[in-house]
């Protein structure tokens, strides 16, 4: 009995004092620490890398976005998109503010939800994606000091990038948003952040000493350093000195142009010191493409800027800076379905052109485009500007080898029956072609090798950036100084090379020849994504010109010819030349304020 | 076999294992039975006693205590003065008993374990039991009558005491009592060891039919509270109790949860969905809320089964005798940081000592689709289709080409060409009329001294409502859900001191879902426009239209892309170990318990189907003048060809294009894939004292647990808890208790690891004092309580959140990696494995703690035949955890926002509850129960943006607050003039007469979000009450219940119009809602005007979604002839029950109750049942 009475008193009192706080003391693994991070060149790369997944690709950003919001395209049929919005003009679709943020259904701008693709190669918009992306520079650099196990090159390597991405997250914010504060601290979330906005060459000022420093420490060919010497070619994709040379240019061609110049203080005219500093800036670059680095690719071999059908990538010797990839063939594919493809075609839903935009494209001989031609079936299709039919597929075009590839977009019945229509999503005679190769349809199944690409930057934009810069700060047949191209001759590299005549600075056709420039880059750069950022940057997207979108109805034997608006646009002034911020940051503090038009 | 997935599930290996465990749980059960067939007790059991100088009830009690004999008597046999000795060993009770009242005129018999003890010369009359009644008494009557119990078993040596008197006798073996009682006596008392005593009016009567209840499933009694049990007047914190009977008859469907619905005041569900098994991609189980929501965070009641933390979905009704809610901060205490929402403890049936009873019960279930929104046909839709049209025709001229003729309007309606311009019901097309559930259970219990068992078995299976089947596809895409649970509770009494117990239980479920996509399948439930196509076309091909994306044809989506199946397979078990420690001092107890469970979740093997090639003929060809009336078959089919679309299905390992072939469904390999496994070990010690010192009683707890759980590979959970309770009563009137809870959790840094929290209560019984006295006839329960205290929680808090760290991706070759940027030309190349910035460390983060204070009365009238309850309640809860993805920070930071305490909320509510129960003397008896819940929470602070207006902040309003714009006037504008005189939204483009003027709350000007205000009520009732009555007589029974909410609004969104997306989509209420001078609806009008294309203008229109719902009407017969009792068989019960039978609402006609959301295209949630339920119930 007594035994049992000390046991059972033993028990309890080894219960009472067992140490309990042990027990909780657990966490997975032994954590990483800092240095395992930092400490050599191939994990510090590793931290720096997924800055190259927060890099938009223009078109292949989420299915049913593509970058034509500037009213080239039209799907009326995904109302939901975020691009269609840019036509009802309801932006707050594509900037994430919180009304309209989802998680399924992301805008090429802002993924308002923060925790998504932390850790996959989605990239979190513009907005979301570009200040994720600041942070992991401002992070890294903190930790640069940590770097030890890595040459003098390596080292340069890695800050060279880190300068560069954030240079270039910041740029890419102020483009669709306006000025903000420039980050460059590690916040921790007990700090005030109330940092308030600057204007737009306030923050390109210092967007500018980041590139600058990029370009004195990025190589201009990364096979020529030792470590990536080591596999030639497989660093391609990283960030050169030409690519931040290149965006520096632009940058400064931006901060000089009417909208930009205007939320800087000024007013909607091209500032004279910007461009002068642009066209500079842009003749350094062009000597280093004219060093041998870089060369625009011959006529034939201009879809290699966008797509390749064997397998390899498309990245030419015109490529300065492209998302880098982890594409295979069957998302390319996605891509295509969604963007052009439509359901006979094994597709979805396919974007369509707006006929206005057909008529920028110039006839072959460099005379522009007339209404009356649109009866004319020598001159409606034909004799245009090769790069109208590279990049765009009009009625009984055949895209493929198959016979059933043939694509009908006549209106009204006929046999076989048009594709134009409801039921096939396709509302206006005219489909994009430029990223979609021939044969890669339902049909002939050319697509598993299939790489897309939309190029954000090509040397063929350096050529256009340095044209229009030097044209406003020193006139047409002017140039940089120290220079020997002028406006006209940068100009007509992108045009000849098209097969099309040089144009002079007369511009025959046009108001002036600054008209002539951006035709000329609206046609070059045709869905790659530039178009809306230009007609704001000019101030001219709240022309009525520019608020059409006009359908062209024949029937199937074309004998009548009729335009038709089909849309107009929702484009109010100033409302719609700046994205509207996440209502929940300009709610936080007044630094952080609206853009005009946006409450 | 091996091809349908339902069958599948039945492979060799699972049929072994489930056989082995049936056969586990029998061995279990029987060798239970087993020691209890020993008939010859009183022969076999020797006794030892050693008593010295004490009463014959002494003694007695001792030899009952040592044995499992019972002694039945009427207090005037013994003698309580006289005192005796006795000393014998290993003697039978025979030798004993006759030792014993050598010398006294008692006499005995033995029944089994049944010692009846007379006096002597009553035994020589056995059947007239004189007793001592004055012989001056002047007037008698003989009353004679049969006393049973609940099973319908006579029951020996049952007092029956004329009330007030020392007047009574017992009944003899076949239970009949005879006694003569004067004519003025009123009232005889039945009592028996073990029973309910129970008083029944004399009145004129003289024959008696008794039945006599179990005393231990007296819910008066006792309440299970946390880790024990309290008398119920003893109770001071807010606890409701139901039994399982109630819960039993109450299920609904597989999910337990939605069983508790009405039936726990306090308790509030909100069930979504008729999913067989409950929960699934979209659907989910039952949600539950215990007095309100009170935090954003998860906010669900901690539920234990049996004292282990336990999932509450998959439990067999029937295995449950008692449900306890616990509400306060006092009831909870000892559960500490998972309590605080409150605590469902479950408590399964256990054996008793006694014969073995073996009990079936078979339910099958009818159900039909509760609602449902019904469709108007193809041309009723297309007619108002022009009207829209003719509405919107000034601000859009395009969507005049959209006009559907006449002719076309005349095809809809004569079905000339009913496969191009069809008139589909969908709802037929895709529901069958009724679906069948099926419940088997048995139960074996009984017990011995020694061992007490109880084990049971039951097979659930729910039927599919939709029209899925095996159109040659071979498989059937089908819903289903079929669940076999087991338990065995098993009690050892090792020596009388101490006792082992030992749980088993769990079960096996496996479901299937089509594998079509829900995207397509859903909406065209819930959606399909009537003229779109014929499901099928007459030559067997299905209709799709892959261009319309919202609409693909849901039925073929849904029956063509295979069938996944997933599996669970859960076994719990409970090891309890008590040990009374009287001999250290009386009342003390200590009690160990392991438990250990496991549950295995796995998904296939799937079927994957790869649908069909699919086409759809445009109806443009009824206008082809080729299209003519009496056409050859191969005219019509070359007709139709110019005007077709074919579809191949839209993923395939390859797209073939034209030269499609079709692909048969092929089946994914046996095993089961995704296996995740659910671990948890839990051990708890604890040391129990319980000892009354006169009108002083005392009790203390004091327990320690340890929990490690873990899903899959994740890092398994670890938790600490230290709690302990005191309690004091004084002489039954002043009750105190306190409580206090040490617990631990590893979310929180050291500092904040484990954290204290106090409670207390006080409890004053008015009734039980004297000055009350007078008062009791009338009133005979009167007491108050309050509870006051702090509990925390770190639910919905995740794991260390105080530590950051970084995530560094393994390097990875594999082309179709996420994780790897790929750099290189002509060719991509491997890239360095990527590192990321990991969480951002918040070391403070800590306890949110709730302080919970309760007041509650309980009061009872006329002998509890009319109780009233009420309890007020209030709590303030700060500290609420704010996940990052919930804050708002500068975005300058590039990071998610970092998670932080800094929340509070407030709550407040009522609940009220009576109870009316009255049985008549002629066996009648009738109840009604009402109760009445009212909670309501206030956000204090939950990090609001500074510069938000104060409208458009959360603090200031209730969890969930909806905020929209709102109209000015409940009925849209009618004319132009009134359109003109009113702001219009950002754009007034499309303003047309039939729309709303909405209110510019923030007169800006424009109507934008900042004109979003609170409006209407969250999601989630106020007010919930559930009425209920029954009554019972004789063999007959019958019940209803009702369920209400009120103060409840649906889901915010504004109303999106009729022709979303341009499809003749029109229910019912939009054409009797909407503004339409061609319907005559105007004044009168609750929606805006009819639109084509574009969209109306209007705020928010109002939605109550209040309802009082039929949920419940039962009615059963107990059927009670010998010739069954022959059979061996003591109970045979059929009930007839149905369940959301009715329902009151101004919702519309498709909305069943809380929560599906409001957008029918949108909705993808299994629809809800009306169920219908047969019953019949054996016991032998």
């Amino acid at each position: 009995m007594k035994k049992i009475r000390y046991a059972t008193i033993l028990v309890i009192g080894v219960l009472l004092f067992t140490a309990c706080e042990k027990f909780l003391e657990k966490t997975p693994d032994a954590t990483v620490s800092d240095k395992d991070i930092f400490g050599t060149y191939t994990s510090f790369q590793g931290f720096v890398d997924p800055n190259y997944g927060e890099v938009i690709n223009y078109n292949t950003m989420y299915s049913t976005t593509t970058m034509d919001c500037g009213g080239e395209t039209i799907n009326n049929f995904i109302t939901w998109s975020p691009a269609y919005t840019c036509w009802t003009g309801n932006y707050w679709y594509l900037s994430g503010q919180d009304d309209y943020s989802y998680n399924d259904m992301t805008s090429l701008f802002a993924n308002a939800k923060y925790g998504y693709g932390i850790y996959y190669n989605v990239s979190g918009g513009i907005w979301t994606g570009g200040w994720r992306g600041i942070r992991r520079c401002n992070v890294a650099l903190q930790n640069l000091k940590l770097l030890t196990e890595a040459t003098d090159e390596e080292r340069k390597l890695i800050e060279g990038q880190i300068y560069f991405f954030r240079a270039y997250f910041h740029h890419q914010i102020i483009d669709a948003f306006g000025g903000m504060a420039y980050i460059d601290t590690v916040f921790a979330p007990s700090d005030e952040m109330k940092l308030p906005r600057l204007t737009y060459q306030g923050t390109a000022e210092k967007i500018v000493k980041d590139y600058d420093r990029a370009i004195a420490l990025l190589p201009v060919d990364w096979d020529q350093t030792v470590i990536g010497g080591q596999r030639p070619g497989a660093n391609t994709g990283r960030a050169t000195k030409g690519a931040a040379m290149a965006y520096k240019a632009k940058l400064l061609l931006y901060a000089g142009s009417p909208l930009m110049n205007k939320y800087s203080g000024n007013d909607y005219i091209y500032n004279v010191e910007y461009c002068k500093r642009a066209a500079t800036a842009g003749w350094e670059m062009i000597q280093l493409a004219n060093a041998g680095t870089y060369s625009l690719v011959p006529w034939s071999n201009y879809s290699d800027n966008f797509y390749k059908n064997d397998g390899t990538m498309p990245w030419t010797k015109e490529t300065i800076w492209q998302r880098v990839s982890r594409t295979s063939g069957s998302t390319d594919n996605e891509f295509i379905n969604r963007q052009m493809s439509f359901s006979r075609m094994g597709g979805r839903y396919g974007e369509q052109v707006n006929q206005l935009f057909v008529d920028k494209f110039e006839m072959a001989d460099g005379t522009r485009y007339q209404v009356s031609y649109d009866g004319d079936n020598a001159k409606r299709w034909n004799l245009r500007d090769p790069r109208f039919r590279k990049n765009i597929i009009v009625d009984r075009d055949q895209h493929g080898m198959d016979s059933r590839s043939i694509i009908y977009l006549f209106a009204g019945a006929g046999t076989p029956a048009t594709d134009k229509g409801t039921a096939q999503q396709i509302s206006l005679p005219y489909l994009m072609k430029k990223y979609w190769p021939v044969g890669a349809n339902g049909f002939d199944k050319l697509y598993t090798q299939l790489r897309i690409i939309n190029p954000l930057m090509r040397l063929a934009e350096v050529y256009l950036d340095y044209a229009e810069a030097v044209t406003a700060a020193y006139g047409p047949t002017g140039m940089a100084p120290g220079a020997n191209l002028t406006a006209v001759d940068a100009l007509n590299k992108v045009r000849v090379r098209a097969g099309m005549p040089p144009a002079t600075a007369a511009a025959t056709g046009y108001a002036n020849f600054m008209d002539l420039v951006r035709n000329e880059r609206t046609v070059e750069f045709c869905f790659e994504g530039h178009y809306w950022y230009d007609i704001r940057r000019w101030y001219i997207a709240h022309l009525p010109e520019n608020l059409q979108c006009v359908d062209l109805i024949f029937d199937k034997s074309w004998t009548t010819f009729n335009r038709s608006v089909f849309k107009t646009k929702v484009f109010e002034n100033p409302k719609h030349y700046w994205l509207p911020i996440n209502r929940n940051q300009t709610l936080l503090f007044p630094g952080m304020y609206q853009n005009p038009g946006w409450q | 076999m091996e091809k349908n997935p339902i069958y599948s599930f039945w492979t060799r290996k699972r049929i072994k294992f489930i056989f082995l465990t049936m056969k586990l749980l029998f061995v279990l059960i029987f060798a239970g039975s087993m020691a209890l067939s020993a008939t010859t007790y009183s022969q076999k059991t020797k006794i030892n006693l050693q008593i010295e100088n004490s009463s014959l009830i002494e003694i007695l009690s001792s030899i009952e205590k040592s044995s499992e004999f019972i002694f039945v008597y009427n207090s005037n046999v013994i003698n309580s003065d006289e005192k005796k000795s006795i000393s014998v060993k290993g003697e039978t009770i025979d030798k004993i008993l006759t030792l014993l009242f050598q010398g006294d005129d008692i006499s005995y018999r033995v029944d089994d374990r049944q010692v009846f003890l007379y006096k002597s010369e009553e035994v020589k009359k056995p059947d007239v039991i004189k007793e001592a009644v004055k012989s001056d008494q002047p007037q008698k009557k003989k009353i004679s009558g049969i006393v049973k119990d609940i099973k319908g078993l006579s029951l020996p040596g049952v007092t029956v005491i004329v009330k007030g008197t020392t007047l009574g006798t017992i009944t003899n073996m076949d239970g009949i009592f005879t006694l003569d009682v004067p004519v003025n006596a009123q009232i005889l008392v039945f009592s028996f060891i073990g029973m309910k005593t129970q008083e029944i009016q004399i009145a004129n009567k003289t024959s008696f039919a008794i039945v006599l209840g179990e005393a231990t499933v007296d819910l008066e009694d006792v309440v299970v509270v946390g880790y024990g049990v309290q008398k119920k007047e003893s109770v001071v914190g807010a606890i409701t109790q139901a039994t399982g009977e109630l819960v039993k008859s109450s299920v609904q469907g597989a999910d337990l949860g939605n069983a508790l619905t009405g039936a726990l005041p306090g308790l509030m569900t909100i069930s979504t969905t008729g999913l067989p098994g409950g929960q699934g991609e979209d659907d989910d189980f039952a949600l539950m809320y215990i007095r309100g929501q009170k935090t954003w965070n998860n906010a669900a009641p901690l539920v234990l089964v049996d004292g282990v933390e336990r999932p509450l979905q998959n439990i067999n009704p029937y295995e449950i005798e008692k449900i306890s809610l616990l509400k306060d901060a006092s009831a909870t205490a000892v559960f500490g940081v998972k309590g605080a929402n409150g605590v469902i403890l479950i408590t399964t049936l256990r054996g008793k000592e006694g014969k073995p009873i073996l009990s079936f019960d078979m339910t099958t279930t009818a159900k039909t689709i509760s609602r449902i929104p019904s469709r108007l046909g193809s041309y009723e839709a297309n007619l108002m289709k022009n009207y829209a049209i003719l509405n919107e025709v000034p601000t859009t001229e395009s969507s005049w080409a959209s006009v559907v003729p006449n002719r076309w309007l005349n095809l809809y309606k004569s079905q000339q060409y009913p496969e191009y311009l069809p008139n589909v019901d969908w709802m037929n097309e895709f529901t069958k009329d009724v679906a069948w559930d099926q419940n088997l259970n048995m139960t074996l219990s009984g017990g011995t001294k020694v061992v007490k068992y109880f084990g049971s078995l039951a097979y659930t299976r729910e039927g599919d409502i939709l029209k899925l089947q095996d159109y040659g596809q071979g498989y059937d895409p089908g819903f289903s859900f079929n669940r076999l649970n087991f338990r065995s509770n098993l009690d050892f009494d090792i020596t009388p001191t101490t006792r082992f117990t030992v749980n088993l239980s769990g079960f096996f479920s496996n479901s299937s879902r089509p594998g079509g996509d829900k995207f397509k399948g859903w909406p065209y439930l819930y959606s399909a426009p009537p003229d779109l196509w014929p499901a099928q076309y007459s030559d067997g091909t299905w209709a799709d239209n892959l261009a319309y994306d919202r609409y693909s044809n849901g039925i073929y989506a849904f029956n063509f892309f295979g069938v996944n199946t997933s599996k669970s397979t859960n076994i719990n078990t409970d090891f309890v170990f008590d040990q009374k420690l009287d001999f250290i001092t009386k009342g003390l107890s200590v009690n160990a318990k392991l438990s250990y469970d496991n549950t295995g979740y796995s998904t296939g093997p799937n079927t994957v189907g790869y649908g069909k090639l699919t086409k759809w003929i445009k109806p443009t060809i009824v206008d082809d003048p080729a299209l003519k009336a009496n056409m050859s078959e191969s005219e019509r089919r070359a007709l139709e060809a110019q005007y077709t679309l074919w579809q191949f299905p839209p993923v395939q390992p390859v797209l073939t294009g034209y030269n499609y072939v079709e692909t048969p469904g092929t089946y994914s390999s046996e095993s089961g894939t995704n296996t995740s496994t659910y671990r948890s070990l839990y051990y708890q010690f604890s040391v129990n004292y319980a000892r009354d010192f006169g009108k002083h009683s005392v009790s203390g707890l004091g327990l320690m647990s340890r929990q490690i759980q873990a899903t899959g590979s994740t890092f398994p959970e670890y938790r600490e808890d230290w709690v302990g309770r005191a309690t004091y009563g004084y002489d039954k009137r002043y009750l105190f208790e306190f409580n206090g809870a040490y617990n631990g959790s590893e979310k929180f840094s050291s500092k904040y690891r484990f954290g204290f929290f106090p409670s207390m209560a006080l409890g004053w019984v008015v009734s039980n004092e004297k000055f009350f006295e007078p008062l009791r006839p009338v009133i005979n329960n009167l007491k108050f309580r309050y509870s006051d205290g702090k509990v925390g929680s770190d639910e919905g808090i995740k794991r260390w959140l105080y530590i950051g760290d970084w995530n560094v991706r393994a390097a990875t070759t594999s082309t179709s990696s996420e994780d790897v940027f790929r750099f290189g030309s002509p060719t991509l190349q491997i890239a360095y494995p990527l590192r990321y910035e990991g969480v951002i460390p918040n070391p403070d983060i800590q306890w949110e703690t709730a302080h919970k204070r309760d007041f509650g009365v309980e009061t009872g009238f006329f002998k509890n035949q009319l109780k009233i309850l009420f309890d007020y309640f209030w709590e303030d809860r700060t500290n609420i955890f704010v996940s990052g993805a919930d804050r708002v920070v500068p975005v300058y930071l590039g990071a998610n926002p970092v998670s932080a305490n800094i929340g509070e909320v407030k709550m407040h509510g009522w609940e009220f509850e009576l109870q009316f129960s009255r049985t008549t003397s002629n066996g009648l008896t009738f109840w009604f129960n009402h109760s009445w819940t009212f909670a309501k929470d206030q956000i204090i602070e939950r990090g609001d943006p500074e510069l938000k207006p104060f409208y458009q902040k959360q603090a200031g309003y209730q969890i969930g607050q909806p905020r929209e714009t709102v109209n000015q006037s409940t009925v849209p504008l009618q004319t132009w003039n009134d359109i003109y005189n009113t702001v219009t939204g950002s754009s007034s483009t499309y303003k047309l007469p039939g729309d709303y003027a909405v209110v510019d709350y923030n007169s800006d000007g424009i109507i934008d979000a900042n004109d979003d205000i609170p409006y209407g009520y969250p999601s989630r009732p106020q007010f919930t009450y559930a009425p209920s009555a029954g009554i019972s007589y004789k063999n007959l029974s019958a019940n209803v219940r009702f369920y209400g909410v009120y103060n409840v609004e649906g889901e915010a969104g504004t109303y999106n119009g009729v022709f979303a997306n341009q499809f003749s989509i029109v229910y019912p209420w939009d054409k009797e809602r909407a503004w339409s001078p061609e319907l005559d609806n105007t004044t009168n009008a609750i929606n805006p005007g009819l639109r084509f294309v574009t969209s109306s203008t209007s705020g928010y229109i109002p939605t109550s979604r209040a309802y009082l719902k039929l949920q419940h009407a039962e009615i059963g017969y107990n059927i009670t002839s010998e010739y069954i009792k022959r059979l061996g068989v003591s109970r045979l019960r059929l009930v007839l029950s149905g369940d959301n039978l009715i329902l009151w609402s101004k919702m519309t006609e498709d909305l069943d109750s809380d929560r599906p959301t409001v957008q029918t295209n949108t909705r993808r949630t299994y629809p809800k049942f009306k169920r219908f339920n047969l019953g019949i119930s054996l016991a032998f």
